[in-house]
């Protein structure tokens, strides 16, 4: 089976949870900017957490299935629209052959349109996510178009009776437009300077308007370290704040270089980077630090909503 | 020669570790770092989930839900290594075919102006050393390369290119590199190599790795170029 793009939307592309153990090949995480959202919707149609499904960004996206499907769309306030009928978001939905399926975006940045089966393009080093800026993976690296058809990974029981399974409200993050993102001080914090480092997790920083899946930039009081500039090129993960000379610093997001130059003063935890990547340009965000105990705390909690889910819908 | 350098190990979010063996980039510091990812891959530590080479530092990314940072670190802290095992094991050497200067390297007139060498002693410079692969990044299959003669060094250009072709040779400051796909960039180009260093087709996607060592062999204009 397949889907058929009607409206390719803006930036629109196939994303699952990330190549993992490629970075010493230069090669970044890539993988859902909200990865709880893209497991959310995956598991409400049954299938494993970490299979493709399409990345919106808020834009107009319309696909028609050419078969019977299980589909669900989840991101902040996000919904559904099945041949103009209106459905919440985080919930699973029959779409039969030839009906019009459209994710209707909500606050959050990201939507995630998950199909029973899962969209089947190439695995490129571990992952079908897309790489825009190496122009691989998903569907030939690049985002989607009209007339574009998505093959759907074949499933030989269709799931449908898991229609109508809602993902519990309470056990969503805590998505917002403004926003508190706990961080670990980041390892040349000190660099930095005390008072430099008081006035980073002071003060409320305004999402910048180049803001993309590689980083998003922070718009707000200038950060410049009391010692040289830059620093011999080190690994970075998705979260991490440099501080570039320009002094406003930068959150790396899903498709981030693998190794970076510039000063880290904090990095942000797994578990608010998927809230933090949900802000549009404009939104508003502060850090506070928290303990390496108290992030795991949280990132285990994130997980067993999602386990939780995953058993809930087996019995 | 035994552990009994100062590592350090910092937090790097909630799932990362950075590793730094020493402050200054030596030709040992890179050694040390590619014994130490090569122990720890060997290692199998439940939870690591990537080790990132780079200059003088490592970054192992790990599964928080399945290791704690404290426990990691102590099992990092407790690994054997030598320096020797990279070199040993890994090194390889490979030649790549260099068309220098022209529509394949427009920035060759402009860093023999900069370096006040001739363009004939840029190529010559070029290719005499033997360089070796620190590590790869910024790019996938971006390779990192040390051993470039400081007579070469020429700044990054001032305004980046919109576009630089794969295949690209280039200088920015004490380094060269080449670039694996077409992107933009800011490194002088001074020639172009059609050898394929980075297809995501291919397992593994990359040419090169950390420890290779390079030669570049300088092809004339009209000669075809068979890259492997």
């Amino acid at each position: 089976m397949a889907l058929e793009v009607l409206e390719p939307g803006f930036g629109t592309t196939i994303q699952d949870l990330g190549r993992i153990g490629y970075g010493s090949m230069g090669i970044p995480e890539s993988g859902a900017m909200d990865p709880f959202a893209l497991q959310a919707a995956n598991l409400l149609v049954g299938n494993e957490r970490g299979a493709a499904a399409i990345e919106i960004p808020i834009s107009n996206f319309k696909v028609r299935s050419d078969r019977d499907c299980l589909v669900s769309c989840a991101g902040p306030e996000w919904m559904l629209e099945i041949n103009g009928s209106l459905f919440p978001g985080w919930m699973s939905v029959v779409a039969r052959a030839g009906d019009l399926i459209e994710p209707i975006p909500g606050a959050g940045r990201w939507g995630y349109l998950a199909v029973s089966g899962g969209i089947d393009v190439p695995v490129v080093a571990g992952s079908r996510s897309t790489f825009l800026r190496g122009k691989f993976g998903g569907l030939n690296g690049r985002t989607l178009q009209t007339g574009d058809s998505l093959n759907i990974l074949h499933k030989s029981d269709p799931t449908l009776d898991l229609a109508g399974r809602v993902f519990p409200r309470e056990q969503l993050n805590d998505y917002g437009h403004s926003i508190i993102a706990r961080v670990i001080p980041g390892p040349q914090k000190e660099s930095f300077g005390d008072e430099a480092f008081d006035r980073f997790t002071n003060s409320t920083f305004r999402i910048g308007s180049r803001s993309d899946r590689m980083g998003y930039t922070l718009e707000g009081p200038l950060f410049q370290r009391v010692q040289p500039a830059d620093i011999l090129s080190e690994g970075v993960i998705p979260g991490s704040v440099q501080v570039p000379a320009d002094g406003n610093p930068v959150v790396l997001m899903s498709d981030a270089q693998t190794t970076g130059g510039y000063a880290k003063i904090a990095a942000v935890i797994r578990s608010d980077l998927v809230v933090l990547a949900q802000l549009n340009p404009g939104d508003q965000v502060s850090f506070m630090v928290a303990s390496l105990t108290h992030a795991r705390e949280l990132y285990l909690a994130r997980q067993r909503a999602l386990q939780d889910f995953d058993s809930s819908g087996a019995d | 020669m035994e552990q009994a350098f100062d590592i350090r190990n910092q937090p790097l979010g909630d799932s990362a570790v950075l590793v730094t063996l020493s402050e200054n980039i030596t030709p040992e510091t890179a050694d040390r770092v590619l014994a130490l990812d090569q122990a720890l891959r060997a290692a199998q530590i439940e939870g690591v989930v990537d080790c990132v080479p780079a200059y003088t530092s490592l970054l192992v990314k790990y599964d928080p839900a399945k290791i704690e940072f404290e426990h990691l670190t102590k099992k990092i802290l407790s690994i054997k290594f030598r320096s020797r095992d990279a070199n040993k094991t890994e090194s390889r050497r490979i030649e790549i075919l260099v068309r220098y200067g022209g529509d394949q390297g427009p920035d060759l007139e402009n860093v023999a102006g900069l370096t006040g060498l001739t363009t004939e002693e840029v190529i010559r410079l070029h290719c005499s050393a033997e360089y070796t692969v620190c590590f790869i990044g910024f790019l996938p299959g971006f390779p990192y390369l040390s051993g470039m003669d400081p007579r070469l060094a020429a700044s990054r250009l001032a305004t980046p290119r919109q576009l630089v072709p794969a295949g690209s040779v280039g200088i920015a400051g004490s380094q060269t590199g080449i670039y694996p796909l077409d992107s933009p960039g800011g490194w002088r180009i001074i020639g172009r190599t059609t050898l394929t260093i980075f297809d995501p087709r291919c397992e593994p996607p990359v040419l090169l790795k950390a420890g290779d060592r390079i030669k570049f062999i300088p092809v004339a204009g009209g000669e075809e170029i068979n890259g492997s």
